[in-house]
C-alpha cells in the first residue's frame, strides 16, 4: 500500500507538488492510502486534484482509501461530490 | 512558518486585529500602509517564510489599500487579501475586488466575526 | 423586438398584480390574515421575477427587498400595523410609477421607501433559528417550514479564479452554512486527466438548490467577489417548492371547513367531529352552527369568503383586448347583413327553393343570435374590482381631511360592460369624493348628532329591469336645502318665491358652475361639477338621479345599460328614413294640439306640454330629408329628456323597439353631434341611432 500524507497546507500554493505525489501515487502497483490527519481545511484546487486522481483509479479499478479525514474536510469533499 | 499582515493607518484597528486573531496562533505582523506592507512581506519571504493571509484597509496615506493589492498580486497570485471596509463604502468593496482582493470584512467587526472569516482563509 | 414584447407582456400582468395587491394590502389593515400576507409576498415575488426578466432592474432590486420584509411579516418578525401598511402602499405606487418608467420622480421616494424598509428590517430580530422556535415546543412544524425560502444557484467559475487568493470552496461552505442543499450536482466533465492538469486553474462548476431561512441577500452575499466576472446564477424558486404545500390553496376553491379552521373560528378537532356526523342532505354550514361551533354570522363570513376565492379565481381567467371583441362584433354585424341580402333572393326564387333557403336561413340566424349574445357576455365583467380601488382613495381622502370614513362595498359581482366600467370611473370617484368632502360630517360633528364616529359610503351595484344601477350613498348630514336655495336663487337659477320639489331642487347641483360648499374643499368644488359626472354618465347613455334627507345622508343613483355595444332603441321613421332613440331617454310619445304650439323668443319653436315649455325639433330640417308630415300637429312627438332639458322630437311613425347592435359611425358620414351610431336592421337598412345629449347641445347653440 501506497500512503500519501498530506501536508497541513495542502492548496494552491503547494498545489503542483500535490499534483505529483498523487501521480507517482496512482502509478504504484499497489492500494493508495490517503492520510489527511495533519489537514484542517483542504481548498479547492486540492480538491479538484483528488477528484481527478479517484476519477483515474476507478478507471484502473484500483481502489483509493483515505484516512484522518476531519469534519470539515469531509463536508468539503461532500460538497464537491466525493464520498 | 507562517504569518498574516495586518495593514491599517489606525493602531487600534490593528491591534484589535491582533487581539482577535490571538486564536488563531498564526504570529501577527503589522503594517501601516501599503509600502510598508509590501517590504514586510518581502522580509518575511526573505526570511524563508510565508505569509497565509493579509487584511488590509482602504484608506491609507503613502500607499492604499487598492494599489497595495495591485501590487501585491504582481508578485503573489495566491495568498488570500481582505480589505477592511466600512457599512458605507460598499464600492471600495468591488474597487478591492477589481484589483485582487479575496474577500472582504466590514468595520466596525465583532471579534468572533473576524476570526471566523480569517479561519476558513488560512489552512 | 422580443425584448418590447417581453416589456409588454410583463406591463400587462404588473398592473394586473398591482391592483390585486392594493385591494389585499387594504385587507390587511382590516385584518391581518396569513392567506393575504402569502398572497401579498407571492405578488411581490412575482413581481419581482417578472421585472427582472423584463429587464426592470430598479424594480426587481426594490421588490427584492419588499419581499424579504413580507418574508419577516410571514415568520412573524414584522407586526402587521399602519405602519407596515402604508409601507406597502408606498412601494406598491413607486412599482407603478417605475414601470411607467417615471425614474425621475421615483427616485426619492424609492430611497424614502427603502429606508422604511430598512428600519423595518433593522429593528426587528434577525431571523432567528428554527433552533429557537423548536425549543419553545408549542410551534408545529409546518410554521417553521413556511419561512424557508428555496434558491437554485448556479455557480461556475473562470479558469483563473484562484489567481486572487479566491477559493470557490470555500464559496460553497459559505452557502451551505445557510441552510441545506436539497439538489446538489457538481459538474467535473471539464476536469482534465490527473497528468494533464494545470492545477493552479479551476474546473469545477456547482448546480444546486439551497433550502434556507436566510433572506435572499444573504445568499447573494456570499457570491459577491464573484459574481461579476464569473458564472453565477441565483434564482429564488421558492414558489415552486411552496407550490405543494398549503401555501397554494387559495387558487382553488377552498372548502368551507377549511376556511373557518384557517380563520381559527373551527379548531381541527371540531371540524372532524362535524364531518364524521354529517349526514346526508345536510349542509356542513347548518351542522356547524347547530352543534354551537360557530355563529351565524361567522358562518357568512367564511361563505362570503369562500365567494370571494371563487371570483377570484373565475376572474383570473380569461384576457381578450376589447378590440378584438369590438372587431367581432362588427363581422357580426357584416354577416347579419349579408343574411338579409340572402334573405330578400329567397323571395324571388320559387315557392319550393325559396322555403328551403329561408328554412335554411332561419336556423343560421338564431346562431347568428346566440353568437351575439356570447359576444356581449364575453364583455361583461364584474365592477368589484374597479370598486376596490376606490378604497384607497376614501383612505387617504379622508385621512387628509381629518375625516374617519369606511367605504362599503355591496354587488362586487354585478356585471357590467368593460367600456361601461371604464368610462364609469372618473365620475365615481367624483361622487365619492364629494362624498367625502361635502356628504360626511367632520367626527365630531357626527358625534354631537348622535352618530358613530365614523362615516359611511356605500359603493354599491345591483341589476334591476335590464339596467345596472350604481349607488354612491353617504350617510352624511344631507344636502341643505335650504342652502342650496339660496345659491340657487343668487345665481339666477330659480326667482325667489317659485315653487320647486326638492327633486328639482336637487337636480340644480348637476348645473354647470354650481357648487354648495361654502369654502372650496380640498378635494372637491374645485370648478369642475357635479355637472360634468352627469355629463359623462349621459354619455354612458345613462342617467343620475340625488336623493338626500337631512342629517341621515345622500344617495347619487346612476342607471347605467348593461352595455355600450347594445342598445334598446325605438325605431321612429322621418320620412323614408328610419332613426333609432334610445329608449332610456324617452319620456313619452303624444301627439301634440295645434294650439300648444307657440313660438318663444330665444326658445324658439315649443309645445306646451302639461304646463312645460318642449322645444320642438324638426329633424328632417337637421338632416335634411324629406318628412311625411311638416305640421307638429299632424306629425307625432317624442319628448326626450337630456339633463336639465327636455325637447320634442317630431316624427312620422312609431315603428316600435328593438335590441340595437350598435356599428361605429366614423366610417360611415362626417359626424354629428346629435348621431351617436348606426344600426344594421334585420332588413338590411342602416338606421341612425341620435343622441340625444348631443342632439340637446347642437339645439342650445
Amino acid at each position: 500500500m501506497t500512503v500519501v500524507t498530506l501536508e497541513e497546507d495542502t492548496g494552491i500554493k503547494k498545489i503542483r507538488q500535490f499534483q505529483s505525489a498523487l501521480r507517482d501515487a496512482i502509478r504504484a502497483p499497489d492500494e493508495v492510502m490517503l492520510d489527511f490527519s495533519a489537514v484542517r481545511r483542504l481548498d479547492c484546487a486540492a480538491v479538484q486534484v483528488l477528484l481527478a486522481a479517484a476519477r483515474e483509479m476507478r478507471e484502473t479499478s484500483k481502489s483509493m482509501k483515505m484516512r484522518g479525514v476531519n469534519e470539515a474536510v469531509r463536508n468539503q469533499l461532500y460538497l464537491c461530490g466525493l464520498r | 512558518m507562517k504569518h498574516i499582515l495586518v495593514i491599517d493607518d489606525s493602531p487600534t484597528i490593528r491591534i484589535s486585529v491582533e487581539y482577535a486573531l490571538k486564536k488563531v496562533n498564526i504570529p501577527i505582523r503589522q503594517a501601516e500602509n501599503g509600502q510598508d506592507a509590501l517590504q514586510k512581506f518581502r522580509d518575511i519571504k526573505a526570511a524563508g517564510d510565508d505569509v497565509a493571509l493579509c487584511i488590509c484597509d482602504i484608506n491609507m496615506p503613502v500607499m492604499d489599500g487598492i494599489s497595495f493589492i495591485r501590487e501585491f498580486r504582481k508578485i503573489d497570485k495566491f495568498t488570500p487579501v481582505l480589505v477592511l471596509t466600512t457599512e458605507s463604502e460598499q464600492d471600495k468593496i468591488k474597487a478591492g475586488k477589481e484589483a485582487g482582493a479575496s474577500g472582504w470584512i466590514v468595520k466596525p467587526f465583532q471579534p468572533a466575526e473576524l476570526l471566523g472569516v480569517v479561519e476558513k482563509f488560512i489552512r | 423586438m422580443e425584448d418590447a414584447g417581453i416589456r409588454e407582456v410583463f406591463y400587462k400582468e404588473s398592473r394586473e398584480i398591482l391592483d390585486n395587491l392594493e385591494a389585499d394590502i387594504l385587507m390587511l389593515e382590516e385584518m391581518s390574515d396569513p392567506d393575504v400576507v402569502n398572497r401579498l409576498f407571492r405578488y411581490f415575488h412575482t413581481l419581482k421575477g417578472s421585472s427582472g426578466i423584463a429587464g426592470y432592474k430598479n424594480v426587481y432590486e426594490f421588490t427584492h427587498k419588499i419581499e424579504s420584509v413580507l418574508d419577516r411579516v410571514r415568520s412573524g418578525g414584522i407586526e402587521v400595523n399602519r405602519e407596515l401598511v402604508d409601507l406597502l402602499l408606498g412601494s406598491l405606487d413607486w412599482v407603478r410609477e417605475a414601470i411607467a418608467g417615471d425614474d425621475v420622480a421615483s427616485g426619492e421616494a424609492k430611497q424614502a421607501l427603502i429606508a422604511k424598509t430598512n428600519v423595518l428590517m433593522g429593528t426587528v430580530e434577525p431571523a432567528s433559528e428554527p433552533v429557537s422556535n423548536a425549543g419553545a415546543g408549542g410551534e408545529p412544524a409546518r410554521e417553521i417550514e413556511v419561512g424557508y425560502r428555496y434558491f437554485r444557484v448556479h455557480a461556475g467559475f473562470r479558469d483563473d479564479v484562484f489567481e486572487s487568493g479566491i477559493d470557490p470552496l470555500l464559496i460553497m461552505e459559505d452557502l451551505a452554512a445557510l441552510g441545506k442543499f436539497v439538489d446538489r450536482r457538481v459538474d467535473r466533465s471539464k476536469l482534465p486527466l490527473l497528468t494533464d492538469m494545470d492545477p493552479e486553474k479551476c474546473y469545477l462548476s456547482w448546480d444546486l438548490v439551497l433550502k434556507t431561512k436566510q433572506p435572499p441577500n444573504k445568499v447573494d452575499e456570499v457570491f459577491l467577489f464573484v459574481k461579476d466576472d464569473n458564472d453565477i446564477l441565483i434564482e429564488d424558486i421558492t414558489a415552486m417548492y411552496t407550490s405543494e404545500t398549503p401555501v397554494q390553496d387559495h387558487s382553488e376553491e377552498k372548502k368551507l371547513g377549511e376556511i373557518l379552521t384557517s380563520k381559527g373560528i373551527l379548531t381541527e378537532q371540531e371540524l372532524t367531529d362535524v364531518l364524521s356526523s354529517l349526514e346526508k342532505n345536510k349542509k356542513l354550514g347548518a351542522l356547524i352552527v347547530e352543534k354551537g361551533y360557530a355563529t351565524d354570522k361567522d358562518l357568512q363570513f367564511a361563505l362570503n369568503e369562500q365567494e370571494k376565492i371563487k371570483k377570484r379565481v373565475e376572474t383570473s381567467t380569461v384576457r381578450v383586448d376589447t378590440e378584438k371583441l369590438d372587431g367581432l362584433l362588427n363581422l357580426l354585424g357584416e354577416i347579419v347583413i349579408g343574411q338579409s341580402a340572402i334573405n330578400r333572393i329567397a323571395d324571388e326564387l320559387d315557392e319550393e327553393k325559396g322555403f328551403q333557403l329561408k328554412n335554411a336561413l332561419y336556423g343560421l340566424d338564431r346562431v347568428t343570435r346566440e353568437f351575439q349574445e356570447q359576444i356581449m357576455s364575453i364583455r361583461m365583467i364584474p365592477v368589484g374590482p374597479s370598486f376596490e380601488q376606490f378604497r384607497r382613495f376614501v383612505r387617504d381622502s379622508s385621512q387628509a381631511l381629518g375625516k374617519d370614513i369606511r367605504l362599503e362595498i355591496e354587488g362586487g359581482e354585478t356585471e357590467l360592460d368593460k367600456t361601461v366600467i371604464e368610462k364609469i370611473g372618473d365620475p365615481l370617484k367624483h361622487m365619492i369624493r364629494n362624498a367625502i368632502d361635502h356628504g360626511i360630517e367632520p367626527p365630531g360633528e357626527r358625534e354631537s348628532a348622535g352618530k358613530e364616529r365614523m362615516g359611511r359610503i356605500m359603493l354599491r351595484a345591483y341589476h334591476q329591469e335590464g339596467n345596472v344601477f350604481v349607488e354612491v350613498a353617504d350617510d352624511g348630514g344631507g344636502v341643505n336645502f335650504r342652502r342650496l336655495r339660496e345659491k340657487a336663487e343668487a345665481m339666477g337659477i330659480l326667482k325667489q318665491g317659485d315653487e320647486v320639489n326638492e327633486q328639482r331642487l336637487l337636480s340644480i347641483l348637476f348645473m354647470p358652475g354650481f357648487s354648495t360648499a361654502e369654502k372650496v374643499g380640498e378635494l372637491s368644488g374645485r370648478g369642475v361639477g357635479m355637472d360634468v359626472v352627469k355629463t359623462n354618465i349621459e354619455s354612458l347613455r345613462g342617467s343620475v338621479e340625488i336623493d338626500s334627507h337631512p342629517g341621515k345622508g345622500t344617495t347619487f343613483r346612476v342607471k347605467l345599460p348593461l352595455t355600450l355595444a347594445i342598445i334598446e332603441g325605438m325605431l321612429v321613421r322621418v320620412g323614408g328614413s328610419i332613426y333609432i332613440i334610445p329608449l332610456l331617454s324617452i319620456v313619452e310619445s303624444m301627439q301634440p294640439r295645434r294650439e300648444d304650439i307657440r313660438t318663444v323668443k330665444e326658445k324658439g319653436e315649443v309645445v306646451q306640454v302639461r304646463g312645460e315649455y318642449v322645444t320642438l325639433v324638426r329633424l328632417y330640417d337637421l338632416f335634411g330629408i324629406k318628412p311625411e308630415f311638416s305640421n307638429p300637429w299632424e306629425s307625432l312627438m317624442v319628448i326626450v329628456e337630456s339633463g336639465m332639458s327636455r325637447v320634442g322630437i317630431m316624427i312620422d311613425e312609431l315603428l316600435g323597439q328593438q335590441q340595437i347592435v350598435i356599428k361605429s359611425l366614423e366610417n360611415y358620414i362626417s359626424r354629428s353631434r346629435a348621431l351617436s351610431g348606426a344600426a344594421i336592421l334585420g332588413d338590411g337598412r342602416v338606421a341612425l341611432i341620435i343622441d340625444v345629449h348631443g342632439l340637446v347641445e347642437e339645439l342650445s347653440k
